[in-house]
């Protein structure tokens, strides 16, 4: 169990290690560097602009810089933001907990509401409500999420004006609210973008739930349980929800980067200033730092999560367990 | 209820004739290009017709008995038809700005299906040819994604060793960015990219899977006997790759590759909405969603139509990528 863990942990370092060196290099392909900007800069000396490299250590060999590059990333030195004129991490920690709540939320909802919609499909098998839910869940699977953003603001804040159109609090109220009507205030913010990245996941973790339920629902031990006399509703929610959970926990670890690419978009849409916000505004302004520097952070939560995924798998699956 | 084989034609043939109109202007003083669409048109009809009365492979024709692998194909067929005969099907340029004074933000009519824009340019029309825009780069970027995935795929199997350790590895990076924060990371790096520098980029991004998928498949092919025969026989091991194990990789390949051109407008869509995918003067469909954004209180359907089209290509080829999947594989597990 130990070396397990000591392996998986080994193998997810690995694959920052590769993510890493491909972002710098993917930086050094690129054409210029910081100090080769879009705009005339012809009234600054060649002088001082060869001494900001020197500071920035620009003029270094490639190696050098490498290894530099390396070092930093794993002290958590992610550089400077151009834009902000701030170190890059800081920038990057002030928008870190908005996505962190929208994606977590929506991680939630996704799966209860993925996971029920399946788990009703796979009993219901064949049946008018499960051919309506497939068609709908392909729907939701295929439809692009920052359209359905949209629609949703169309309806519940145009049209319905149930709900704000975007943003995290109502500004120039919120102060005046009371502690309750604050934290009202932020849920009534968080619902559209919430539920928006939420149906988009939920489609393709009910079709994926259901596809699982029902390869569990066709074996043996599921007929032993149904030839014992055991009501239907036991044998579902007993005997195969719990067998049909495994490979749920793998979908967990797949649905962060859907998850989080969704959340660029939304974010965008809902005007939400979090990491995909950040990302957007920065690469027009050509920020490359931040951009590069999210690009890490948010494998670093997809192989963490996938690090999650597979852990939760051997503790909920003895057989693994046994392999090693 | 006429049998479905004939709707194809049937429903070509009356876009031939409502359109005849714009077919002979076209005929008459249209360019070369144009000339040989409505020629082309023509011989599609003549096709269609064919196809409804030959005597198809039972194979094709069982492909498409299930009724909603019938209704994907019709739909897709009329997205690509439209976007092949663009200039036939539609009365407006795309760009063309009709009338600034009077034509601005005009809601669906019969004279412009699906409205005009903030400046006037009848939308049915840049739907039209967005649809070319979005499905090219769709099409060719899964070429590119495939081969080089492919490639990946079939030398870490085949070769096996340090080769596929440290290929794996790489494949296990490309997968843990999500998609769109390594698009974004090209865009800042290289700014906004040209038609065929996003085709690029989408394809460069987007091979990490099939190569896995590749590879299992290499790994399980390699052990059968008809392999070890050929080795056996003494062939080259490239020979034994190419001619012998890559042709039984095919089918997932193709499967992969149908879905993935779904992805693909999707991913393109989403981008082009951030602005940073297709720019001025081309449109695609999410740079009209794009456009419409900011009129979303004001007027809704240029946001609205876009969306729509581009849920049912994606539905459509969802069907069909499933379909594929059991008709290579009956037997077979579900693929996500």
């Amino acid at each position: 169990m130990t070396s397990l863990i000591a392996r998986k942990l080994g193998q997810a370092a690995v694959v920052m290690f590769f993510v890493t060196t491909a972002t710098f290099f993917l930086i050094h392909l690129a054409p210029g560097d910081p100090f080769t900007p879009d705009v005339d800069i012809s009234r600054i000396s060649p002088d001082r602009i060869a001494q900001m490299r020197r500071n920035f250590g620009l003029d270094r060999p490639i190696p050098i810089q490498y290894l530099t590059y390396l070092k930093n990333v794993a002290t958590g030195d992610l550089g400077l933001s151009f834009s902000e004129h701030r170190p890059v991490s800081q920038v990057i920690l002030d928008r870190l907990p908005n996505t962190l709540v929208l994606t977590g939320c929506a991680l939630l909802l996704d799966f209860i509401l993925g996971m029920a919609i399946g788990i009703w499909q796979a009993w219901k098998q064949g049946t008018t409500g499960d051919r309506v839910l497939t068609v709908i869940t392909l729907v939701l699977h295929s439809t692009p999420v920052f359209w359905l953003g949209l629609m949703l603001m169309l309806a519940f804040s145009v049209e319905l004006r149930l709900l704000p159109v975007g943003g995290v609090i109502s500004i120039g109220v919120y102060d005046s609210l009371s502690p309750i009507g604050q934290l009202w205030d932020r849920i009534r913010h968080l619902v559209l973008p919430v539920v928006t990245l939420a149906l988009i996941g939920a489609g393709g973790t009910a079709r994926f739930q259901r596809a699982a339920m029902i390869e569990t629902l066709s074996q043996d031990f599921i007929r032993t349980a149904r030839a014992k006399g055991l009501p239907e509703r036991a044998v579902i929610l007993k005997h195969a929800l719990r067998n049909s959970l495994l490979p749920v926990i793998t979908l967990f670890g797949l649905s962060l980067p859907v998850l989080l690419s969704g959340s660029v978009l939304v974010e965008t849409v809902f005007g939400w200033p979090g990491l995909g916000m950040l990302t957007v505004d920065s690469v027009q302004s050509r920020d490359y730092m931040v951009v590069t520097a999210i690009g890490l952070i948010s494998a670093a939560m997809v192989i963490t999560g996938n690090l999650i995924a597979d852990l939760l798998y051997v503790i909920a699956d003895p057989r693994t367990r046994q392999q090693v | 209820m006429i049998p479905f084989r004939w709707v194809p034609a049937s429903l070509f043939g009356l876009f031939v004739i409502i359109r005849s109109g714009r077919a002979w202007t076209l005929l008459s003083q249209g360019s070369t290009t144009e000339r040989g669409l409505v020629a082309l048109a023509i011989i599609c009809l003549i096709t269609m017709i064919w196809l409804a009365v030959a005597d198809l492979p039972e194979a094709v024709t069982s492909f498409f008995r299930p009724r909603d692998v019938q209704l994907a194909s019709l739909v897709l067929g009329a997205i690509v038809t439209l976007a092949i005969f663009a200039p036939i099907a539609t009365g407006y340029a795309p760009e063309s700005q009709l009338d600034l004074a009077a034509g601005q933000l005009l809601p669906p009519s019969l004279n412009h299906l699906f409205g005009t824009d903030l400046v006037s340019r009848d939308l049915f029309s840049r739907m039209v040819f967005g649809a070319r825009v979005s499905l090219v780069i769709g099409t060719a970027a899964i070429v590119i994604s495939i081969s080089i995935g492919t490639i990946v795929g079939l030398t870490a199997g085949y070769v096996g060793g340090a080769v596929e350790l440290v290929l794996m590895r790489l494949v296990d990076a490309g997968l843990a960015i999500p998609r769109i924060f390594l698009l974004l990371v090209f865009v800042a790096l290289w700014g906004k990219p040209d038609v065929s520098a996003l085709v690029l980029i989408l394809g460069v991004t987007g091979w990490f899977g099939t190569s896995r998928l590749v590879r299992a498949e290499v790994l399980r092919v390699k052990g059968e006997d008809f392999v070890v025969a050929a080795r056996g026989l003494g062939l080259a091991e490239t020979r034994i790759a190419l001619r012998h194990v890559l042709p039984n990789v095919v089918p997932p390949i193709i499967v992969s590759a149908t879905l993935g051109v779904g992805q693909v407008i999707l991913v393109e869509a989403g981008l082009s909405f951030l602005g940073l995918g297709v720019q001025q003067p081309f449109a695609s469909w999410g740079s009209i969603i794009h456009d419409g954004r900011t009129l979303i209180a004001t007027s809704p359907w240029i946001a609205t139509i876009p969306g729509i089209a581009i849920a049912l290509t994606v539905v459509g080829l969802g069907i069909l990528g499933d379909r594929l999947q059991t008709t290579f594989n009956p037997r077979g597990n579900v693929q996500f």
